[in-house]
């Protein structure tokens, strides 16, 4: 059986799963010492699945640790950047438009040296070692040891990368070093971006995998765990100790691969409704349908894979005016939604009151909702079914019925129709599909390399990519014989008579696992 | 503009409006404008005033040059354009042409190019003329207006981060096009380039005039509407239909969902078509033909607008100019039309740049004649 975890902001929640069936579950609220969180909720979900620690095969960790304490500028370390380009790319320098607060936490510790590499992996210029030596000792000097580094085509070709990475860590023996080609793809600025963003979480990482496992260890679970990256894949506990930017919203990409596991879809569209927000992604062929642009994340340009979402400020918590200017959220009473709403004898009038008037749900009191008209409670409640409804348009594609699915703690506020005629799915467990979500990703393996196709022909160029990132997928754990190409693009680079062509495949597949 | 001068200055300030301006005659293509706008902002901050020059007060025996990134838009963002690069350019027109540069004009209008010669002018201590030789984006050189007047690219420079140069010389520039390509290749995919020499006189008979107030104009105009919370696209359509100067008259064609989205690579170019959806009647589509940019729109067997004519397609909240490698499957956006300026209407002009040198099967019929006034 696998375990998945998910680590909110509000709630900690812990799924149990044997292959389709959800075995037991548990919700918490998210504690200071969050180990704390995740220990009462695993075992309390053991319990629910009347399991064993010694049953557990393999345990996933989702968190958002790591974006909160990036978005909210929380405990980030000061950091140095060293730009492997020159003669190329000099004029805009690294983090030229990022926010001022974020320049001032961060240092402005720039440093750029020859190097870097032609669109094809051949060097466009020689790594300059003994600037690199120079600028390590000067980042000594200044006390830096949390260190991105980036380089020109290093997607296609990561030596310089790695060598640098090397000369750093002989000046400076605790450096924290990010190789851009580890967390970012092509496009040299969002790459560094997100490298940037890594160092800045300096030993975060580490210690939040530490503590996980510390609590595991006295949970006295042994299996292997793992931690949720963005594409609702899962990478080993050290390459997120080392990247922890490559968690960046996992949550809501296990919500959408939790709900279509407990819906049995491979198509459909994923409403998860939380205490303050409402996230609305889409799930093409199982897995969530991807965002094209650019995102900005807490303020800084970044090209991460993350599932294509739509949030909106509607959650069980958002706080209700009502009167002439009726209006829902986007303030929420968040985690305090069981002593400040009325039902619960608190004095904000929520949205989660709204559901209960509507008698969509059982909570607290209704008594305290009685000096209210029912006729402004319903048109509260006509307003927040057609944000929904509205919402999910939004993000239909066709014209065609597709499922709508409903998770998360606030899914109460919906009704079983929307406006329009919109049926929604609610599935059993629906409150934890983020923590199913968890349970059940899987290890996955990218590869991406420009390919002339004068010399190497399609076939053989998606072949070695193939080949490239199913080993890189073995690497982390995954088990060879359920590996599956889930993508595989072909693109060609313009100006180069059609014949140089982006080869870019994706595998995925379950763990290697000692018992079922 | 000061009209007795015939110049105004560009500030920091008018970046923003400036970008969204250019976004917006990108027309679907151009590229991300997003690397043009950081290198402007940054040579701005050291040089915060670009003197822009009106094409009527530029003296006939003026030497001018064209200026531009040229290549593959993946190339340029990982190898990010010098500005040095193009300073030593025009360094090599006037080694070899043994005349002193007087400014420079960005080729094309939209994209990257439209800020990029900007960020040169600046810092080669030039000024910028208010013109270009498109006035939006087209997916080929030989559209650009001036050799579409007979003036020849030639001889047109390349150069790299090395400092290294080469020179393209010949009669027609068509084959000067596929020649820089092959170069451009063996250059790393992209180069910075210096071409189209061209005097005063040139200047006036075949540029497309006053497009960098133009884009100031588009984003001044949006910027405010969003300030005063008012529909963006409306204030567009009523700020240019009917406008005194060009860009003469605009439409707001069509809002609904991109429900088909078919564009594939071939070559240089992205080639396809798209269709948007109305939000509550599906059967009531229109479809835009692409090649980079956007050529048609139709909707039923109603042609809604037509190259050379500027259709942009834009996020229905935002108001923001979508590329069409950009745009999402289900986003829901807005079509708008701006007409296009009276030099790319010439019959000359659209012997090039009209439908019928996209192989649309229609004749061209201006924005104006399509829509009520």
């Amino acid at each position: 059986m696998r375990v998945g975890v998910d680590i909110g902001g509000t709630n900690t929640d812990a799924a149990i799963i044997l292959g389709n069936e959800v075995l037991g579950a548990h919700k918490t609220q998210t504690r200071d010492d969050f180990s704390d969180s995740v220990k009462s909720a695993i075992s309390e979900a053991l319990k629910n699945a009347q399991a064993a620690p010694a049953d557990v095969a393999t345990v996933t960790l989702g968190t958002t640790q790591f974006t909160n304490a990036f978005t909210e500028r929380k405990r980030l370390q000061r950091v140095a950047i060293l730009r492997i380009c020159l003669p190329f790319s000099r004029d805009i320098e690294p983090m030229l438009d990022w926010p001022s607060d974020l320049k001032y936490i961060l240092g402005s510790n720039i440093y750029m040296v020859r190097g870097g590499f032609e669109f094809d992996g051949s060097e466009a210029a020689s790594l300059d070692e003994i600037g690199i030596r120079n600028a390590a000792r000067d980042m000594r000097g200044r006390g830096l040891r949390h260190i991105a580094v980036s380089c020109i085509f290093s997607t296609i070709n990561d030596a310089m990368e790695i060598r640098a990475g090397e000369i750093i860590a002989r000046e400076i023996p605790d450096a924290h070093i990010t190789l851009s080609s580890r967390v970012g793809r092509l496009n040299l600025i969002d790459r560094e971006n997100a490298a940037l963003i890594n160092a800045s979480l300096g030993d975060l990482g580490a210690a939040v995998v530490e503590s996980f496992a510390d609590a595991l260890t006295t949970l006295g679970i042994t299996a292997p765990f793992f931690v949720s990256q963005n594409d609702s894949s899962q990478i080993p506990p050290e390459h997120a100790a080392r990247n922890p930017v490559l968690t960046y919203s996992s949550g809501a990409a296990n919500s959408i691969r939790g709900a279509a596991h407990l819906t049995q879809c491979d198509n459909a569209i994923a409403v998860d409704i939380g205490g303050t927000t409402t996230d609305i992604g889409v799930l093409k062929k199982g897995f969530p349908r991807e965002r094209s642009r650019p995102q900005p994340f807490g303020g800084v340009r970044t090209n991460f894979r993350m599932p294509d979402l739509l949030s909106i400020g509607l959650g069980g918590g958002s706080i209700v005016e009502l009167g002439r200017n009726l209006s829902i959220g986007p303030e929420s009473v968040g985690g305090e939604l069981k002593s400040k709403a009325l039902v619960y004898g608190g004095d904000v009038l929520t949205a989660t009151d709204i559901a209960v008037a509507a008698g969509r749900v059982t909570l607290g009191d209704p008594a305290h909702l009685a000096g209210i008209p029912a006729k402004e409670l319903a048109r509260a409640d006509r307003l927040i079914q057609k944000i929904i409804a509205d919402a999910i348009n939004k993000m239909k594609t066709t014209a065609e019925d597709i499922p709508v699915i409903i998770v998360g703690g606030g899914r109460i506020l919906a009704a079983h129709e929307l406006p329009g005629g919109t049926r929604l799915r609610t599935p059993d467990h629906a409150g934890v599909a983020n923590a199913i979500g968890a349970a059940i990703a899987l290890l996955s393996g990218n590869a991406e390399q420009i390919f002339d196709y004068g010399q190497t022909d399609s076939t053989e160029a998606i072949a070695e990519m193939t080949q490239r990132a199913r080993q890189q997928a073995v690497a982390i754990g995954a088990d060879p014989a359920t590996l599956r190409v889930i993508d595989v693009e072909e693109i060609p680079v313009p100006y180069t008579d059609g014949k140089m062509t982006l080869v870019r495949v994706k595998v995925v597949g379950d763990p290697l696992m000692e018992r079922s | 503009m000061n009209t007795e001068t015939g110049q105004f200055i560009l500030r920091p300030g008018d970046i923003d409006a400036l970008v969204y301006g250019a976004s917006f005659l990108g027309s679907g293509g151009g590229g991300d404008p997003y690397i043009g706008r950081l290198i402007l902002m940054r040579e701005m901050e050291a040089a915060p005033a670009l003197p822009v020059i009106d094409p009527a007060a530029v003296p006939d025996d003026a030497n001018i040059i064209g200026i531009g990134a040229v290549g593959a838009p993946s190339v340029l963002i990982e190898r990010l354009p010098n500005v040095d690069s193009f300073v030593y350019a025009l360094k090599r027109v006037e080694q070899h042409s043994g005349k002193k540069i007087d400014a420079i004009i960005p080729i094309e209008a939209g994209g990257i190019n439209a800020t990029l010669p900007l960020a040169v002018a600046l810092r080669a201590g030039l000024p910028v003329i208010d013109a270009d030789g498109m006035g939006r984006a087209f997916p080929e050189t030989q559209m650009m207006t001036f050799s579409i007047n007979g003036y020849l690219a030639s001889p047109l420079y390349l150069v790299d981060d090395h400092g290294d140069c080469t020179i393209v010389e010949t009669k027609d520039n068509a084959k000067t096009d596929r020649w820089i390509r092959s170069v451009i290749d063996a250059m790393g995919g992209a180069a910075m380039a210096a071409a189209y020499p061209l005097t005063g006189k040139m200047l006036k008979a075949a540029a497309v005039r006053n497009t960098i107030s133009t884009q100031l104009n588009i984003g001044r105009t949006v910027y405010a509407a969003r300030h005063k919370k008012r529909d963006p696209v409306k204030a567009l359509v009523r700020h240019f239909r009917d406008h005194g100067t060009e860009p003469r008259f605009a439409a707001s064609l069509f809002t609904g969902k991109v429900s088909d989205r078919n564009i594939k690579i071939d070559g240089a170019f992205n080639i396809g078509r798209l269709r948007i959806s109305d939000m509550r009647n599906p059967d009531d589509v229109c479809r835009i033909a692409v090649k980079n940019e956007n050529l048609i729109v139709r909707q039923g067997g109603k042609v809604l607008a037509v190259v050379p004519d500027i259709i942009t397609v834009v996020d229905a909240d935002s108001a923001d100019p979508i590329t069409t490698e950009n745009l999402k499957f289900g986003q829901r956006v807005k079509v708008i039309a701006l007409a296009a300026p009276d030099v790319l209407r010439t019959p000359k002009a659209l012997a090039v740049v009209g439908p019928r040198a996209f192989k649309l099967k229609c004749d061209y019929t201006q924005l104006e004649d399509l829509h009520d006034r």
